[in-house]
């Protein structure tokens, strides 16, 4: 059982009048976690309403009406992990969306060209278990040493240079390994040794290749992407896409996962945008899940691993802007800061 | 012909839709200009049986349409089996992931639909395009009949035809039959909107009030209206004519002034109707169309009634090769651009034009269909006191409550130019009432 906290404040420079909020920061519950506690509050007080959006992400939205300076909300629970392997089968009518590119994960002439130069065959063509196979060597290499220097978190502040601040003091999860998470890298570098049943092919799985040819895929290209493209943070920001994050060449996990399910559509494996916490302490994180035998598999291109049990899913989508935990919209207001905080703990 | 008798009353009649304010605003490099919709007196006549026809065709139409919305904003069958490629569903730019698993009230998408057909010189009716997100035009054949009867009063007393003033108590009975507990309303984004007459006539027309966006408040899951002595009164049904991305700035464009935020989270919790629903851009699609009868087939199990014009889709590789071979007599267009624009003739290129859109036909084969050019009968129009010829459309308007209903009139289009084939009113053409004969 994990139990987590999440917590965003906001500060205005003045006072808001009138201010929607759409707060996405519930954890879903699928095949892989169980919410079995949660406690909610948002200040200054105000009414609620409680739903889920179309990509089944729960969701919290109202009017803050009183005059405030300062918004706060925060959720705090536990969470029961189910599965480790934390794979869920994917219903064929919710696949074909996130195959193709859109919003954010829209590939530019960066990212095309460097997705040619890796070799991997377009949807639809036949590839061989070879074209994977060169990179997994390199994958190995790298992934001990480039882990020790992640600093993990981003959320989506109004304010950038509020970021700054608040990131300083986030120090991410990943120093602290499971048992876990060890056997999942060494998953990792066998590439297609998968514990799951791959041999059902779900109907939605219309390319040519089993599911997995797909993981292979998908492995070779989070260890390429983690190798050739730096964590340094402050470069990008909420808004930035793929493509621009790919030319700036560095950025954070909102970043590695927008860049990842770019390559991945472009390999014509459905990929989704996932937004949620990580064990430590820090901020949100984001990872991404592909389409491999059926079922939706989770990859951390910022860690360069596959997902593990301290991992909580709040939400998914095609890109960032589909579960971005706060979307708000004020009037006046000037300048604003934000102070986020999480922490996931066994 | 006894229609004939108009074209003494016509400057009549179009100086009393100057006053009465029958605009059609246009925006041209950024500047807004409001012009007159030119009314010409001739109507067109629609014969009984052919219209019974028409009235087939279109009702199947829109039945198929409508199930495809709700297919597809769910378990996507038609694309399952293989009927629609998923690539003119989901890169279609109508097409809104938002509106997954939300189902409108008794699952109507379509409550207005404006279909525009064109009729052949051989005699045969063609549909050009369907319209069902916030097709516009209806207002204008209603008030020109209007006017028309009061200027020659005897003379509709002599004609058999429909009347077509009930339009508007149709359009009542289609927003009572959706409406969620409340008022009816009509969504303008106000006075500089190319169709702002029309809002503010149909409000008249059907008792609804006229709004705009800073008048409707979303709260706790439902809608109100905040009338102008600050009262709130729930309202069960938004006719919106604003188009789907502006509609709730927490769910669609942040930057929309016009829309209201969380009107999304209402609907979707089912305590508004929005007539017509979010989302139906993907069944309008002009890449969409070219899939329409097969829609027709696979959900009515029925032959189309009604044929497209003869369409092909460079996206296969047959029909692009049939394309480059045929260029020169067809007509190209962009299937994300509306409103006339984005539509070109191969023989109207020169060599270097054609080049150039060959090689983003082949770089981009989704963004467009080829049409062979439809050789449309010509309507006269009365021009400077002489009568002219003219090509002319048809949209004809078909709503939805328990069952579709097809307006018996419809709104007639003409171009301004002789040799032009594009009659949109925002390229400036001008309307014609039309006539369906009751015997």
């Amino acid at each position: 059982m994990l139990h987590f906290s999440y917590r965003m404040e906001i500060r205005y420079e003045n006072p808001v009048g009138r201010c929607y909020f759409t707060i996405k920061c519930i954890p879903r519950e699928d095949a892989r976690q169980r919410l079995l506690d949660l406690k909610f509050s948002i200040s200054p007080e105000t009414t609620c309403c409680f739903g889920a959006d179309a990509f089944g992400n729960r969701q919290i939205y109202g009017c803050e009406t009183i005059p405030h300076d300062r918004f706060v909300f925060q959720a705090e629970g536990d969470v029961e992990i189910l599965r480790t392997d934390y794979e869920e089968k994917a219903a064929w009518e919710n696949v074909g969306i996130f195959r193709v590119s859109h919003g954010k994960c829209v590939p530019g002439p960066g990212l095309t060209s460097w997705y040619r130069s890796l070799g991997i065959a377009a949807p639809g063509e036949a590839r061989s278990s070879g074209v994977c196979g060169q990179d997994r060597p390199l994958g190995v290499a790298v992934l001990g040493e480039a882990r020790s220097s992640v600093v993990c978190g981003q959320d989506r502040p109004l304010d950038i240079a509020a970021l700054g601040e608040a990131r300083s003091s986030v120090v991410c999860g990943q120093d602290r390994p499971l048992g876990i998470a060890a056997s999942g890298e060494a998953r990792g570098f066998e590439g297609q040794d998968r514990p799951l049943g791959f041999a059902d092919s779900a109907p939605g799985e219309d390319r040519g290749g089993s599911g997995g040819d797909d993981y292979g895929i998908c492995m070779a290209l989070m260890h390429r992407l983690h190798r050739e493209f730096p964590y340094i943070p402050g470069k990008t920001s909420v808004s930035t896409t793929a493509e621009e994050a790919w030319s700036l060449g560095g950025g954070v996990c909102q970043d590695y996962a927008h860049i990842y399910v770019t390559l991945l559509r472009m390999a014509g494996i459905p990929a989704r945008y996932v937004c949620g916490l990580i064990i430590g302490e820090g901020a949100s994180h984001a990872w991404a899940e592909a389409l491999c035998g059926g079922r939706w598999v989770p990859f951390d291109p910022t860690h360069d691993r596959p997902v593990t049990e301290g991992y909580i899913k709040l939400g998914h989508g095609r890109d960032a802007a589909d579960c971005a935990i706060n979307r708000g919209l004020m009037w006046n207001g000037g300048a604003q800061s934000q102070i986020i905080s999480a922490s996931v703990e066994q | 012909m006894e229609e004939m008798d108009f074209v003494k009353h016509a400057d009549k009649i179009n100086e009393l839709l100057a006053r009465y304010g029958v605009k059609f605003g246009i925006y041209k490099n950024n500047v807004f200009n409001e012009q007159l919709f030119p009314f010409d007196p001739i109507p067109r006549v629609i014969e009984r049986g052919e219209f019974a026809r028409l009235e087939r065709g279109l009702k199947q139409r829109v039945l198929a349409l409508n199930y495809f919305l709700k297919d597809i904003y769910s378990k996507k069958q038609i694309v399952k089996d293989g009927v629609i490629p998923e690539d003119f569903i989901f890169a279609s730019s109508g097409y809104l992931a938002e509106c997954e698993g939300v189902m409108p009230a008794k699952g109507i998408y379509s409550h207005i639909s404006g279909i525009d057909l064109v009729k052949g010189k051989d005699g045969v009716w063609y549909i050009l395009e369907d319209n069902l997100r916030v097709p516009s035009g209806a207002s204008y054949p209603m008030i020109a009949r209007e006017l028309c009867r009061r200027s020659a009063p005897d003379l509709f007393q002599k004609a058999s035809l429909e009347d077509n003033r009930n339009y508007a108590g149709q359009l009542r009975r289609v927003m009572d039959h959706v409406n969620a507990g409340g008022h009816t309303v009509i969504l303008t984004p106000g006075r500089y909107n190319a169709a702002y007459f029309e809002h503010s006539y149909l409000a008249e027309q059907t008792g609804a009030h006229l709004v705009t966006g800073s008048e409707l408040i979303a709260e706790n899951d439902r809608l109100y209206y905040i009338s102008s002595n600050g009262t709130k009164e729930q309202v069960g049904a938004v006719y919106r004519r604003i188009s789907d991305e502006y509609l709730d700035p927490m769910t669609f464009k942040a930057e929309s002034l016009i829309g209201i935020p969380h009107i999304f989270e209402v609907f979707r919790k089912g305590n508004v109707a929005l007539m017509n629903a979010p989302g139906n851009g993907v069944a309008d699609d002009k890449g969409i169309y070219y899939f329409v009868p097969r829609m027709i087939r696979y959900y009515l199990d029925e032959e189309p009634v009604l044929s497209n014009a003869p369409t092909y889709l460079p996206f296969y590789r047959e029909d692009m090769q049939y394309v480059l071979e045929h260029f020169d007599r067809l007509v190209l267009k962009d299937v994300a651009e509306a409103g006339g624009y984005g539509v070109v003739f191969g023989d109207s290129m020169t060599k270097e034009q054609k080049a150039d859109f060959i090689g983003l036909l082949k770089r981009e084969p989704r963004r467009f269909i080829a049409q062979e050019v439809i050789d449309f009968q010509d309507l006269d129009i009365v021009d400077q006191g002489k009568i002219v010829p003219r090509k002319a459309d048809l949209r004809a308007f078909v709503l939805m409550a328990d069952e579709p209903l097809v307006w018996k009139s419809g709104l007639t289009r003409f171009s301004r130019n002789t040799d032009s084939f594009i009659v949109n009113s925002s390229q400036g053409g001008g309307f014609k009432d039309t006539w369906v004969l009751s015997q």
